[in-house]
């Protein structure tokens, strides 16, 4: 036995659209879209990298005041003639200086990164 | 589970994270299909107007596409833009007042029964937007509904009400027969 079924013509059409997909549609919308924002961001990004450079020049030009002088007494203990142990101590101790006066200079209450 | 590279979802991620336009031109040329066919029995059969307002859609889409968040489906979000795109433009530019409802057979009719986009054209806004929604979109009637704000069973009266009309449009001889 077949079995006839009825298809409704309206309902046929109207559940086969036209495959509607061009390139060309595409290209017009991508045209039309706002300049892209990575112009901004780079102004963002330039911007907090020349103020952390200031930072870090003003923790710096601190922490080189304690450097300076040990820097100084490891190269004469280097020199013919020093002791190369008195050397490296010497600068051993002028870096752990250098770190805490910049530690000392950022604190320890920085507030935590926002997510 | 994570989404997979190319779903909906991340697309849309990779655009709202870098502004990616590749990603968000895959988005538009997966898309367009149903947004334009849409537009096309909104607008009557209007190509250029249904485009323009295509366009308007993914350029909304894009500028809102953060707000967008994957409760409903992304093709179901972006006819809901269609929708009220194509509402706002209506309203800017209210479209001629629709034909008689049953006028003589004359040359536009006979048009019309040619191009089913172009019958839309004889139909009531409402209807219009009840048989653009609710066929060849791929969306279930409720989804319909929800994207035109109606209640489901308003969907169907329209739904109903336009099928009756565009029959008798496109095939008149069938309507006389009954």
């Amino acid at each position: 036995m077949t079995r006839s079924t009825l298809v409704d013509p309206l309902e046929e059409r109207l559940s086969s659209p036209p495959h509607l997909e061009g390139a060309a549609f595409t290209a017009a919308v991508l045209r039309r879209l706002p300049a892209r924002r990575t112009g901004a961001r780079t102004w963002v990004l330039g911007a907090a990298a020349a103020l952390a450079t200031g930072i870090s020049a003003a923790l710096l030009a601190r922490a080189s005041g304690a450097l300076g002088p040990a820097l100084l007494a490891a190269i004469q203990g280097s020199l013919p003639g020093g002791s190369g142990v008195v050397a490296l101590l010497t600068l051993a101790a002028a870096g752990l200086t250098a770190a805490v006066a910049v530690m000392g200079e950022l604190g320890d209450d920085r507030e935590p990164d926002p997510i | 589970m994570t989404a997979p590279a190319d779903s909906d979802a991340a697309l849309v991620g990779r655009v709202l994270a870098t502004d990616d336009r590749r990603a968000f031109a895959v988005l538009v040329l997966r898309h367009q299909s149903p947004i334009r066919t849409l537009l096309r029995r909104l607008c009557g059969g209007d190509q250029a107007r249904a485009d323009d307002l295509a366009q308007e859609t993914f350029l909304r889409a894009h500028r809102r596409l953060s707000t967008w968040r994957g409760q409903a489906r992304f093709g179901t979000w972006l006819h809901r833009i269609a929708w009220n795109a194509f509402l706002s433009e209506a309203r800017r530019q209210p479209a001629p007042e629709p034909p008689p409802p049953d006028p003589a057979p004359g040359a536009e009719r006979v048009e019309a029964r040619l191009d089913l986009e172009r019958a839309f054209a004889f139909l009531h806004e409402e209807e219009r937007a009840a048989l653009a929604l609710a066929y060849g979109q791929d969306l279930t009637h409720e989804e319909a509904a929800a994207v035109l704000g109606w209640p489901l069973g308003t969907l169907k009266t329209h739904v109903a009400r336009g099928k009756e009309r565009l029959r008798a449009i496109l095939f008149p001889s069938a309507e006389a027969s009954t």
